[in-house]
């Protein structure tokens, strides 16, 4: 089952710092929504927020109409780094927030697996692998339990331009397939584009939404198309001016 | 310089687990290569120091009534250990240092881990054991001795006196020192406390901890020759004693050898134990 998301009137300040402010935003059930903006501009502590990792929130945050309370699996995180347990292998890190018979947990790993094209590596450690192939594995830790919505911070942030574009593709492909609810902060232009059903540009100090737009491509997107040119610009002028308001 | 290192080492990381046939883990190969490669060089100084020793006895530039030639040292060993005397001796050392480690590092582990995991207790009782830890073990034997008099209770005492603190100190900071970005990790599970524990906090703080059990067991052999050389009548420390009271050179550096040589072969068991158990941790160390 897939649910929405559900941000009403939502504040966040830390001391006197105010990070968040008058924040209202519906995601639809299955959509794809990048939160794009300058660093400040609370992004991160949405997503916080979403996650329930963060409940000290004005306003109201809900999942599937339900008032978000605290983390659940129902909707899984995907942070910048990878966070993997460096002390169990593949399987175990990308089962580990799955519950389930022996064999049910057999059969989804082995389908997480040939998703994320990591058969080879089920064995391996995490200081085994490369930056996008720990990041692919924390993706199908995420993707594991089967949640509602998939939520992620920067998670290509510290991957070099080839392997951000390699996953970006990857992930439209397993977001395709498992019909999950996503939310992905970024600050990169590029990669909004090519993920998101709707981009939502935010601006700092304090940190609102300075306007939605639809990205109204097919998937997978081309990166050379011009209508991929003509979205960078308009992106471009709305970042460059929330940067400078 | 740094930074070259590690981005060669994470190359290197990729490059193992690029190639299909090797992403198996390498470890134990590695180790192995790296024990035949190691281990021998580690022992040229002990050698060395024998054959000198042997040397400068034999010309006759030490006084042979301080001290014994290796031959000497060897002989007094094999005698006592084909009458039994040392395997006796031996037995009662290796039961209390065995036992007075077991119930001094389980304290430690259990103490350690209520402290590190919960701040009431660390507030409640951490000063105390600071405070205690400051307090120098050997100054507590005439104590133990008026209390407790000769028997077995003291030295054991004693030793887990001794072995505590290592395993506490190591326990407690290697909980406190985990990523707190992992303990989120758990968070996002919904990972019941029992589970946060098992699968982060104590898989987390393993390395410190095994360091803690590594140092403990050295100072609980420490306390151990010391207790036994404060009344005793047997141990590897008593049969010492005995040494010096007949003015046999041969038989205290025969003890004090065994000492040696039986702190050396459980630090490598240790060492062994932590390779074992410590494989997922990206060693630059065993690497280069």
């Amino acid at each position: 089952m897939t649910i929405g998301l559900s941000l009403y009137d939502v504040g966040r300040t830390f001391g006197t710092t105010i990070a968040v402010q008058d924040v209202s935003l519906d995601i639809q059930p299955g959509e794809f929504v990048v939160l794009i903006g300058p660093s400040g501009c609370g992004k991160s502590t949405i997503l916080r927020g979403l996650a329930g990792l963060d409940t000290e929130f004005d306003g109201r945050i809900t999942a599937g109409g339900q008032a978000i309370t605290g983390p659940s699996r129902e909707r899984g995180v995907v942070f910048q780094e990878h966070r993997l347990l460096p002390w169990y292998n593949v399987a175990k890190n990308m089962m580990f927030g799955f519950d389930g018979s022996q064999a049910e947990r057999k059969a989804r790993l082995t389908e997480m697996l040939s998703l994320m094209h990591l058969e080879k590596f089920v064995d391996s450690y995490p200081h085994q692998l490369s930056g996008g192939m720990a990041q692919r594995t924390a993706i199908a830790r995420a993707l594991a339990p089967l949640p509602d919505v998939l939520l992620m911070d920067e998670p290509f942030g510290a991957l070099d331009a080839f392997t951000r574009i390699e996953m970006q593709d990857a992930l439209i492909d397993v977001w395709q397939k498992q019909r999950t609810t996503a939310v992905l902060v970024t600050h990169d232009i590029d990669e909004a584009i090519v993920l998101a059903n709707r981009v939502v540009v935010m601006s700092a100090h304090p940190g609102t939404i300075k306007t939605v737009i639809d990205i109204d491509m097919e998937y997978p997107r081309n990166r050379t198309s011009e209508r991929f040119s003509e979205l960078r610009t308009l992106l471009l002028e709305q970042f460059l001016d929330s940067h400078h308001s | 310089m740094m930074t070259s290192t590690l981005t060669a080492a994470r190359r290197r990381a990729e490059r193992r687990a690029d190639g299909a046939s090797t992403s198996a883990p390498t470890t134990p190969d590695r180790s192995r290569r790296s024990f035949r490669r190691n281990a021998p060089l580690g022992w040229i100084l002990p050698v060395a120091i024998i054959v000198i020793w042997y040397i400068l006895y034999e010309t006759g530039v030490i006084n042979p009534t301080l001290f014994s030639s290796p031959v000497q040292v060897i002989e007094a060993l094999i005698e006592s250990m084909l009458t039994g005397a040392f395997w006796e001796n031996f037995l009662a050392s290796a039961t209390r240092w065995i036992v007075g480690f077991l119930i001094g590092a389980s304290l430690g582990l259990v103490l350690g881990s209520i402290t590190g995991l919960s701040r009431l207790s660390e507030r409640l009782l951490d000063t105390t054991f600071q405070m205690l830890r400051t307090v120098p073990f050997m100054g507590l034997v005439p104590l133990f001795v008026i209390w407790f008099g000769l028997g077995e209770m003291p030295k054991i005492i004693l030793i887990s006196f001794a072995a505590f603190f290592p395993v506490y100190l190591a326990t407690y900071a290697g909980i406190r020192d985990i990523d707190r970005k992992l303990i989120e990790v758990g968070r996002v599970y919904e990972l019941s406390t029992f589970r946060t524990v098992k699968d982060i906090v104590m898989p987390g703080a393993l390395p410190s901890i095994l360091q803690g059990i590594r140092l403990a067991l050295g100072v609980a052999w420490l306390a151990l020759v010391i207790a036994e050389l404060n009344g005793a009548n047997s141990g590897i420390g008593y049969w010492m004693q005995q040494g010096r009271e007949f003015v046999r050179v041969d038989i205290v550096i025969a003890a004090l050898l065994v000492f040696a040589v039986v702190g050396k072969l459980v630090d490598m068991f240790v060492r062994m134990l932590e390779q074992r158990l410590l494989g997922w941790r990206d060693n630059l160390a065993k690497e280069m």
